[in-house]
């Protein structure tokens, strides 16, 4: 019969296996990425702070901050805020809205939201293009109704507009994914204990979907503020933003541009990881982001 | 209530594919305008066909997205299985954090530092700063958080006493991975690949910055055309491009679904229910 | 029957908490061992232990007298039935029990031995079956099949009927056994189901906070549990303080009770062990001991009562109704006390008052739960008093 062994046996250290395995799959990717991501924006930052002789100057980043400069970054702060705004209360509606349709049809939707997001950014910023010149598609539509041709593009307005078309399904996304997971009977508790549908919506849907939010503004900001396709086809190049200058600097292809480039994408680093930080204190408290 | 949600939705998506639509419609016009549409016509695909820049623009598109996707998916595979394994947290977060930042990184940025790079390194190294290699690179680069990112989750569902099993049952650790895990992972590690071939394809600010003279991707052929005044070629180019990523799109999920159809258990009831029947009728 | 497994001096911990400490455990060829204690106890360790999973922090582990610590899983003669069947999902039945043998015997002696096994586990015509789409029952006779094809000496079980209904697992436990018996490979099953051990062990061995409690025939330890802790884990059990006088009398409750066993010191505190069935109800004047009706649950096959004897709440199982707040006699025959020696579990059991732990603490803010209902901390609202003060406390109540 199975039973105790009283004598004590001699203690004896266990050897340890090496981890080799693990550290072999790992390392080409680690080692990559200190190459190809953590190497790069240290000489982002390195072109950035050096002179053409290569010594330390804050010049560049003093250029950044002067009076034409400036207005620029001051301009794609402003349309991006504007165009995640709009995003923002286009898309949550639409969200709600999609949660209600019967599954199949949901997925149907969200196929079709998709597509777009496919389609390049150039094809889709030239189509809107197309649809708002002057003699354009649009301008003879609203002619059927005897309304003068609008002067769309090369606008403010236009540059919004192409940053909504292209960005709104980021927005709806992961707004929508977060909304369709709140677990239904969350709802229905809501409304056994007296909400209606919008109360049911402020008070209960709305805090769930914070993460969903978030993510949608990261979406959506990120590439706002640093685009230049837009801006440079809807307004012929004449409305510029950060995105704009830094292309056209970098395109140029000599130190002193790549000096300008630097410095310019070096604050546009900063300002995104300002705003990430701000909008993460407002986001999921375990730090949870939907992609 | 419902209707309204209805007629919302509606235009929502008419908003957002009127434009394309309108731009598929004119690359059929005879005309060359856009302000009126002149008579149903071919000859921009004709001028698209003929032309020969067009053609190795494509080709080199394709070259470039499927060399890159598959580095980065056999790269960031065995990353993302070698992280799962990782038993100290500290190390897992700081790689996936710091390859998840040309995804954070708008792409601009992204563009930017890695021809810095190419830029500092070619030049102490003397060799050229932009070059299909440097793209190549590039591209690898920024599939990399996605192949890891679609992999990963997979990992994590699958049942760890999977693993433990293949090894009670006599597989050596190397067998295990190839004959269990890898297999039960595929799903993640095809999406994976499909996102990084389609992004690949699809970028364009960072193939522009660190590509040599004279190469050319779709997007950047595209961008070179509308620096010119545009010809309506390039409307009949988006089209096929837009035709081509709905086929893909279709049969991508229509995949996806017959692959979940097949492990989902009550599926897989309700068609031994149907053979059974058939069977008992002939 | 030789010692096939040995363990010796067994140490093993996880992030700093010790799971086993110093364990030494032998388990004979052919037969099937049950390791039995609650959640947390250390017998899914020692069970991975033996499968290879886990490598010990001290000790040895003997196969057939040899050393297998560096032995890694895939090279040991043992095979496992995991809790959740583990099966592959992108093999059909016939490759899933093939498993372990392609690439290692011939086509034709591949297509026999499944055939044999599903046979054994009678599962014969789901060979190209997709296993997700198997019941519970049946997906746990296909591991047990992938698992027996190798013909292991050592088969490990890990709680492999939890997930199945009551019915159904009554059935597995019989062909379970029917099994072990025709094949004559030693099991070791891991559960926390006390019906579950000793209904099928040959042997059971009874494990908490790492330690084995006691080892013994499914009877011995029903009848003669070693201490508290196994007393009121298997069967349900009334423990009381005593003393003893000599040798077969027992003093607690106020008097002296005729006892069967004996070897313990002259006026030795011990815990007394009764069992709710066997406690006879009397009329008042025929009583050993007084006590007072609180609780009548109908069970069918009995009533439970819960008594009030001198303020600690016994139970017993009577066939005869006793109304509720009336006082009954009660007499208890010496071949129905067993008596233990005190152990660091007297105290901690208490009385019938409250069944579960939870429920004792549920209404204490003090103290956090987790979703089980298991004590994680407390907050002592009195500065000053350790954890084991306030437990000592409450045991003497």
């Amino acid at each position: 019969m199975t039973g105790q062994t009283l004598a004590p046996a001699p203690r004896v250290r266990q050897s340890r296996k090496p981890a080799i395995v693990r550290a072999v799959t790992v390392a080409p990717h680690g080692l990559w990425c200190l190459l190809f991501i953590l190497a790069p924006l240290v000489f982002v930052v390195y072109y950035t702070f050096t002179d053409p002789d290569g010594a330390f100057t804050t010049a560049n980043l003093a250029n950044v901050f002067s009076a034409s400069y400036f207005a620029v970054l001051k301009r794609s702060v402003l349309l991006a805020l504007e165009s995640t705004a709009i995003c923002l209360f286009l898309a949550y509606p639409l969200a709600l809205a999609i949660a209600k349709l019967k599954p199949r049809n949901q997925s149907l939707v969200i196929l079709l939201l998709m597509l777009p997001m496919w389609i390049n950014l150039l094809i889709r910023t030239y189509s809107l293009k197309l649809l708002l010149e002057v003699n354009g598609p649009l301008n003879d539509f609203l002619g059927l109704f005897g309304i003068k041709p609008i002067r769309f593009l090369n606008s403010e307005f236009a540059i919004v507009l192409g940053m909504v078309y292209n960005y709104l399904p980021y927005m709806i996304l992961p707004i929508y994914s977060v909304i369709a997971k709140i677990d239904p009977r969350l709802k229905e508790a809501a409304q056994d204990l007296g909400c209606n549908g919008f109360q049911t919506i402020f008070r209960v849907v709305l805090p769930l979907s914070v993460s969903g939010i978030v993510s949608g503004i990261t979406m959506v900001f990120v590439p706002s503020i640093s685009t230049f396709f837009i801006s440079k086809s809807l307004s012929d190049g004449r409305i510029r933003l950060i995105g704009d200058v830094i292309e056209q600097r970098i395109s140029l292809h000599n130190v002193a541009s790549y000096e300008i480039g630097s410095a310019l994408s070096f604050v546009l680093m900063i300002l995104i990881i300002v705003s990430m930080l701000i909008t993460n204190r407002f986001g999921d408290k375990d730090g949870g982001v939907v992609l | 209530m419902k209707t309204l949600s209805r007629v919302y939705i509606a235009l929502i998506l008419l908003f957002l594919f009127a434009p394309i639509i309108v731009m598929m419609l004119f690359s059929f016009n005879s005309a060359k305008s856009t302000a009126a549409f002149a008579g149903f016509s071919f000859k921009w695909y004709g001028e698209l066909f003929r032309d020969e820049k067009a053609g190795e623009a494509l080709l080199n598109t394709l070259k470039l997205a499927v060399l890159s996707s598959v580095i980065a998916t056999v790269l960031g595979t065995l990353a993302a299985v070698g992280l799962s394994r990782l038993k100290r947290r500290w190390v897992r977060n700081t790689i996936q954090s710091v390859t998840n930042i040309p995804m954070m990184n708008p792409d601009i940025v992204t563009a930017v530092s890695m021809l810095m790079f190419f830029v500092f390194v070619g030049g102490m190294l003397g060799i050229a700063t932009r070059s299909f290699m440097t793209v190549l690179i590039a591209h690898v680069t920024f599939n990399l958080p996605y192949v890891i990112l679609s992999v990963t989750p997979k990992i994590r569902q699958m049942d760890k006493h999977l693993l433990e099993a293949a090894q009670d049952l006599g597989c050596t650790p190397i067998e295990t991975f190839f004959r269990v895990e890898l297999p039960v992972i595929l799903p993640g590690i095809l999406s994976g690949l499909l996102m990084a071939f389609t992004l690949s394809i699809d970028d364009f600010i960072i193939t522009q910055f660190t590509k040599g003279e004279g190469f050319y991707t779709l997007p950047t052929y595209i961008y070179s055309m509308t620096k010119r005044s545009v010809s309506p070629k390039m409307y009949a180019l988006s089209t096929l491009i837009f035709l081509v990523i709905l086929v893909l799109l279709i049969l991508s999920n229509v995949l996806q679904a017959q692959m979940d159809a097949r492990r989902d258990p009550k599926k897989i009831a309700a068609r031994a229910l149907k053979k059974k029947k058939k069977m008992k009728e002939n | 029957m030789n010692k096939l497994i040995e363990l010796k001096g067994i140490t093993k911990s996880f992030d700093g908490e010790v799971v086993l400490s110093d364990m030494n455990l032998y388990i004979r060829d052919r037969e099937f061992v049950t390791l039995l204690g609650p959640s947390g106890c250390g017998k899914t360790t020692t069970l991975r232990l033996i499968g290879g999973f886990e490598t010990p922090d001290c000790g040895d582990i003997l196969f057939d007298g040899e050393r297998i610590n560096d032995v890694p899983a895939y090279k040991r003669q043992v095979n496992t039935v995991f809790q959740r069947y583990a099966l592959f999902p992108h093999l059909n039945v016939f490759d899933n029990i093939a498993f372990a043998l392609k690439h290692k015997v011939p086509k034709d002696e591949i297509k026999s031995r499944v055939d044999e096994m599903l046979n054994m586990v009678a599962l014969r015509g789901f060979e190209h079956r997709n296993v997700n789409s198997l019941s519970g029952g049946q997906q746990q006779r296909v591991a047990i099949a992938r698992a027996l094809i190798n013909r292991p000496r050592v088969l490990l079980l890990d709680e492999p009927l939890g997930a199945l209904d009551l019915k159904l697992r009554k059935d597995m436990q019989f062909e379970l056994k029917n099994i072990q018996q025709a094949t004559g490979i030693t099991f070791i099953y891991v559960t926390h189901d006390q019906e579950e051990a000793l209904s099928m062990s040959d042997t059971i061995v009874v494990m908490q906070n790492g330690k084995i409690q006691q080892i013994g025939t499914p009877t011995d330890v029903y009848n003669e549990p070693k201490n508290a802790f196994v007393a009121d884990f298997i069967g349900e059990s009334n423990i009381v303080d005593g003393v003893m006088r000599e040798d077969r009398k027992v003093f607690f409750d106020g008097r002296v009770f005729d006892c069967l066993d004996g070897g313990f010191e002259k006026n030795e505190p011990v815990d007394v062990v009764i069992r709710p069935e066997d406690v006879d109800v009397v009329p008042l004047d025929r009583g050993m001991l007084r006590g007072h009706v609180t609780k009548v649950t109908f069970k069918g096959v009995h009533y439970e009562i819960i008594v009030d004897v001198n303020g600690f709440m016994w139970m017993i199982q009577t066939t005869d109704y006793v109304g509720v707040d009336s006082d009954i006699g009660i007499y208890i025959e010496p071949d129905a006390i067993h008596i233990m020696k005190k152990s660091e579990f007297s105290g901690t059991i208490g009385d019938y008052s409250s069944f579960s732990d939870e429920m004792d603490e549920i209404s204490n803010p003090d103290v956090e739960l987790d979703e089980h209902g298991n004590v994680i901390e407390r907050f002592d609202s009195d500065a000053g008093d350790s954890d084991s003060d306030k437990a000592a406390e409450e045991g003497e109540r």
